[in-house]
């Protein structure tokens, strides 16, 4: 079985003046699971950022598979699914609409059973602007979930969730990390995720 | 299906939902170059004059008010950094982008056009002439707004920059856009501005997005 | 000047310093030149047939002019080392020039019609040129106003620059485009804008002024990109040591 990695090294962010953060770093391979903590403003989501390759950083670097994301970005965004703060998904289309011109591979006669996971099965031909703040976010795992990619990304991702919710996504999380795949989550709360095995605390 | 088809159409679906958006620019074109004949005098010889530099002009000012929806609602849904998390190139998706947002933001201008030159008293096959005008200059107006868009995404108040940015870059697609519209009234050779605006639709075709996909991921960051 | 030598000065201290050196040597030779050129021009030269002393004012307008155009190409050409070599010191040249290059495209402005006045009772004609610099004033506004809008300094360099490289793109399409148009239009005007066959005496104090301009520029422009350089890199330990040296 391969075995990605994923290594931050010596990472600082700086904006204009301002230190977001300083000289992290970490390596993460398959199965593992990366947990971020620290309270709100402290550079979570810049960090989650930098990993996306969507925010520069100024000093260090974010290398898979030992090469640096610049350099291979189409590859890494071949393993790369992010949920971010918003959705990414689109309002006025319904959730079925989004599933089909979604520009994650999805295959949906196979995963069905996420949306009926999270309970979504019943509103996927509703429009996703009639979904609530929860339901929006379960849709928006599910994606992450049905995309099929290696190492998920998921910034705050049990905000607005219900307790049986968390529950069903530490269990898909568990499944996909003896699947040889990798997570990466980021926290406000002190709750403790079963299956992580590294963690970053920010300040 | 492919993954830039499917952007296509999902974009083309997206807009129909949004039509009161489409809807702005439209409203825009129609009440300028209704309010010329009416503040400016209306007898034929001059509203021949006038038609050209009122079409462009209402299609510029179209475009201007109906900027921001280019990428700011995506950008405000998430979609915009899913896309520029894919695998594929994000200047081929936002040549996409762009495409789809010029057939829905723009082919109704054409067909209103038709509206508007008749209203102006032009006849016949200069009616179709006025009308390939628009579609052509148009396409370049498009690429344009796009890129000051994508420039101003994360700017609070981009109202002034919006204007400025705009106004420079377009003036040679109106001044050759009217002339064209003149030179088909007169019953001239039409080719020369026809093939300023066609190379300025190949060339912005060709650069914008390049330029777009860029200052995306500058304005991401 | 071999290419390791590009690269240490491309490097902020050695810039810097290159910089502060350079400033006198632009300075000195443009305050003379420009000294010369005003003496040459204002006295010296005989007043035109035609329009008699008024003419005067080309030595102030055609120079600015000049000026103006050419700034905005070094401009977007420090945009593009910019944006290639990711070059702090070619942003902080670009954002540099960008006020100067408006304020001289502005003098241009004012003194086309100032010259404008005497000559035609109409301060503003809609000849090709002074269009043109119209244009080229919004383009450097546009491009200083992004500056500004854009709070992250790296997000604003990086803006600015695609935007200044739209515009020099677009700045020959632009003018050509304004004479075209003006051509058709038969402004009568046009061609009194344009040299007219110029004697000896009235020509060298133009070229004097041409060069005492561009030398005083760039002086001035030495010393703004240093003050810039040292902004950006006020946290690196050689800023720290140069500013604890000024104390």
């Amino acid at each position: 079985m391969q075995s990605d990695v994923l290594q931050l090294d010596s990472a600082s962010l700086f904006r204009d003046d301002q230190l977001i953060f300083n000289d992290i770093s970490f390596e993460l391979k398959s199965g593992d699971h990366l947990i971020i903590k620290g309270n709100n403003g402290s550079g979570k989501t810049s960090l989650i950022r930098t990993l996306c390759g969507l925010t520069q950083l100024t000093e260090g670097s974010v290398l898979w598979n030992h090469a640096p994301i610049d350099a291979i970005s189409s590859d890494y965004y071949n393993h790369l699914a992010y949920l971010a703060h918003t959705n990414g998904l689109i309002p006025e289309l319904t959730l079925l609409e989004n599933l089909t011109y979604s520009l994650h591979k999805t295959d949906l006669d196979k995963d069905h059973s996420v949306l009926e996971g999270f309970q979504l099965k019943q509103s996927i031909q509703s429009p996703v602007a009639t979904l609530s703040n929860g339901q929006s976010r379960k849709a928006a795992l599910s994606f992450i979930i049905m995309s099929g990619k290696s190492l998920w990304v998921f910034d705050e991702p049990y905000a607005n969730l219900d307790s049986q919710s968390i529950d069903y996504l530490n269990q898909r999380i568990a499944a996909h990390l003896s699947n040889n795949g990798m997570v990466i989550t980021s926290t406000n709360r002190e709750e403790v995720i079963p299956t992580t095995n590294l963690e970053i605390t920010m300040s | 299906m492919n993954i830039y088809q499917q952007l296509f159409l999902r974009d083309l679906k997206v807009s129909m939902k949004r039509w009161s958006d489409l809807l702005t620019g439209i409203i825009m074109f129609i009440l300028v170059a209704f309010i010329f004949p009416l503040i400016a005098g209306s007898d034929q010889d001059f509203m021949h004059r006038i038609i050209g530099p009122v079409i462009l002009l209402s299609s510029l000012l179209a475009s201007l008010i109906s900027m921001q929806n280019i990428f700011k609602p995506d950008l405000n849904n998430g979609s915009l950094e899913q896309l520029v998390l894919s695998t594929h190139s994000l200047s081929g998706l936002v040549f996409i982008k762009i495409l789809s947002y010029w057939i829905s933001s723009s082919l109704p201008l054409v067909v209103v056009s038709s509206l508007i030159a008749s209203a102006y008293y032009v006849t016949g096959i200069d009616i179709a002439k006025v009308m390939l005008t628009v579609l052509l200059a148009t396409t370049t107006l498009v690429n344009i707004n796009s890129l000051a868009a994508a420039l101003t995404l994360g700017v609070r108040y981009p109202g002034a920059l919006m204007t400025l940015i705009l106004f420079p870059l377009s003036l040679p697609i109106l001044m050759f856009g009217s002339k064209a519209i003149e030179y088909s009234i007169l019953g001239m050779d039409i080719s020369g501005p026809f093939y300023f605006l066609t190379g300025m639709m190949l060339l912005s075709f060709s650069l914008g997005p390049i330029a777009t996909a860029f200052a995306i991921r500058i304005s991401i960051d | 000047m071999n290419l390791k030598q590009i690269y240490k000065y491309g490097s902020p201290p050695n810039y810097f310093k290159l910089s502060l050196k350079a400033e006198n040597w632009f300075l000195i030779p443009g305050i003379l030149l420009i000294i010369v050129g005003c003496l040459g021009g204002l006295f010296i030269a005989p007043p035109d047939y035609q329009m008699g002393h008024a003419f005067r004012i080309i030595y102030f307008h055609v120079p600015s002019a000049y000026l103006s155009m050419s700034a905005y190409a070094y401009m977007a050409g420090a945009a593009l080392v910019g944006i290639v070599w990711r070059s702090n010191v070619a942003f902080s040249v670009a954002k540099s020039i960008a006020p100067f290059g408006a304020s001289l495209t502005f003098l241009a402005l004012v003194t086309g019609m100032l010259w404008g006045k005497p000559m035609w009772g109409t301060a503003w004609v809609w000849d090709a040129r002074l269009t043109s610099q119209f244009i080229l004033l919004l383009l450097y506004l546009g491009y200083i106003l992004l500056h500004l809008s854009i709070r992250e300094q790296r997000k604003a360099d990086l803006a600015a620059s695609i935007l200044a490289l739209t515009g020099v793109i677009n700045l020959p399409i632009i003018h050509y485009s304004v004479v075209w148009w003006n051509t058709l239009h038969q402004a009568s005007t046009i061609s009194k804008l344009s040299s007219p066959s110029i004697t000896g005496d009235m020509l060298w104090p133009l070229l004097v002024m041409i060069f005492g301009y561009g030398f005083f520029f760039w002086g001035v422009i030495c010393r703004v990109v240093a003050s810039e350089i040292l902004k950006r890199e006020k946290r690196s330990k050689w800023a720290k040591q140069y500013i604890k040296e000024l104390q």
